[in-house]
This record gives C-alpha cells, sequence and structure tokens, in this order.
C-alpha cells in the first residue's frame, strides 16, 4: 500500500525565499567617480527615483565628498532593478546586503 | 557641434566601457545568476539604443541657421537614450585613457588626445540637454 510522504522542509524553503525577495535587507549605493557630471548624476537620480532636484542633489553631493551615497533600501529585486538603472546610464551603482 | 555630437553617435557603443559589478560585498557564487542578468538587460538597453542612434541620424536633427550656428531638437523621449549614448561613450573614452583621476589632463598621445576631446564632447552635449528648459524644475 503507498503512503504519501509530506516534506514540510521545500515549503519552509520557499516561503523563506519569498520573505527574502519581499524584505528591505538591501541598499543600493552610488560609488564616486572623477568622470561622471554632477549635473548628470543629479538629473539621473531625480529620473530613476521621481526625486525633487533637491533630494537628488543632497545624495549626489554626497557621493562627490563622501565618496558613495545610500539611496535606497529595498528588497532584493527592488534593488537589482535600481542598480540596472542605475548602471545602464554607467553611473557606479551597486547594491549590498544589509548587516 | 553638430560634427562632434555626430561623432559620439558613431563610436557608440565602446568596446573600453567598463561592466560593473552588481554588487561589491555579496557572494559571487549568490550572485552569479542576477549578474548575468545584468549583463543580458544592459545589452538588450544597449541594441535598443543603437537602433535608437541609427534612426537619430538618419533623421538628421541638426538645422542650420544663417549665423553658421546649428540648433539640434530632440523631444523628451530622445533625451533618455541620448544621455545613456553620450555617457557610454564618455566613460568609454576614459576608459581608454586608463582612468585618470584627472580628467582635464590632455594627454599626450593623438590617439588619446582624440578620446580626451571625445570625452569633453560628451560632457558638452549632457549639459546641454541637462540644462534644456523641460529638464529644470522651478526654481533649479
Amino acid at each position: 500500500m503507498s503512503q504519501t510522504i509530506t516534506v514540510p522542509g521545500i515549503i519552509e524553503t520557499e516561503k523563506e525565499k519569498t520573505a527574502e525577495l519581499l524584505d528591505k535587507g538591501y541598499v543600493v549605493i552610488c560609488w564616486n567617480d572623477p568622470v561622471n557630471l554632477m549635473t548628470f548624476v543629479t538629473l539621473v537620480f531625480q529620473r530613476i527615483f521621481g526625486w525633487p532636484k533637491p533630494k537628488a542633489e543632497k545624495h549626489m553631493l554626497e557621493v562627490h565628498h563622501k565618496g558613495k551615497s545610500i539611496l535606497v533600501q529595498e528588497s532584493r529585486e527592488k534593488a537589482e532593478h535600481y542598480v540596472h538603472q542605475l548602471q545602464s546610464y554607467q553611473l557606479t551603482a551597486t547594491m549590498e546586503k544589509v548587516s | 557641434m553638430k560634427t562632434g555630437l555626430q561623432a559620439v553617435i558613431h563610436r557608440f557603443p565602446m568596446k573600453e566601457t567598463p561592466d560593473l559589478p552588481l554588487s561589491k560585498t555579496m557572494d559571487e557564487g549568490e550572485i552569479r545568476e542576477d549578474e548575468a542578468i545584468l549583463r543580458e538587460s544592459l545589452q538588450e538597453i544597449r541594441d535598443q539604443n543603437m537602433e535608437f542612434a541609427v534612426a537619430f541620424l538618419r533623421r538628421d536633427p541638426f538645422r542650420g541657421t544663417k549665423k553658421d550656428r546649428w540648433i539640434l531638437t530632440f523631444t523628451e523621449a530622445d533625451v533618455e537614450p541620448l544621455l545613456k549614448i553620450t555617457n557610454n561613450v564618455r566613460i568609454g573614452c576614459w576608459a581608454k585613457m586608463g582612468y585618470p583621476e584627472d580628467i582635464h589632463a590632455i594627454p599626450e598621445s593623438p590617439e588619446l588626445r582624440e578620446a580626451f576631446y571625445l570625452m569633453y564632447v560628451c560632457g558638452v552635449f549632457q549639459e546641454a540637454v541637462i540644462e534644456a528648459p523641460e529638464n529644470q524644475e522651478e526654481g533649479g
């Protein structure tokens, strides 16, 4: 006689993966470089994040003076999306796990 | 400016323009698949921008004036691809020059000098697009 065996571990893994995707555990960072124009960086921030100019300038100046700026903290999927967008403009942007 | 911008667009995409990592600290094994997706996504965008570049040059958006100056006409829809194309070339030229910290220093060799001036033209054009009234906020 056959028996059905339930394997709860698999279901648990899927739940963990979904939780990870939704959890805002990743930051998007823009790093400084000597070549991207400050006005260009500001406009890109405005366009990608929908920020008003003062906020975009604040983050641009943070990149310029401190070497980097944490732009947003998001889920893994959204953080990847923003990195794609920023890198399509050739900005030096990465995503990092929040420790 | 007309020939400069045409030269920029003709150089797109530059092979010297480097790929950037998805993350500086995340484990390579963990993000290998995501890195591959990033490369594919950026290549798709470059392909779309290449189509745009061909169409843009074909429609010849330059118009001469009586004083031998050129007026470049572009729409809001042109802004994003134009900025991406010019920055691809700008970064590619910078990479070709060896990633100098001082981007204002004129290189010695003629080949690198060409890259330097092309990088400069990209910047001039980017500033012109950014300064366009449609890209300005009130009081900005």
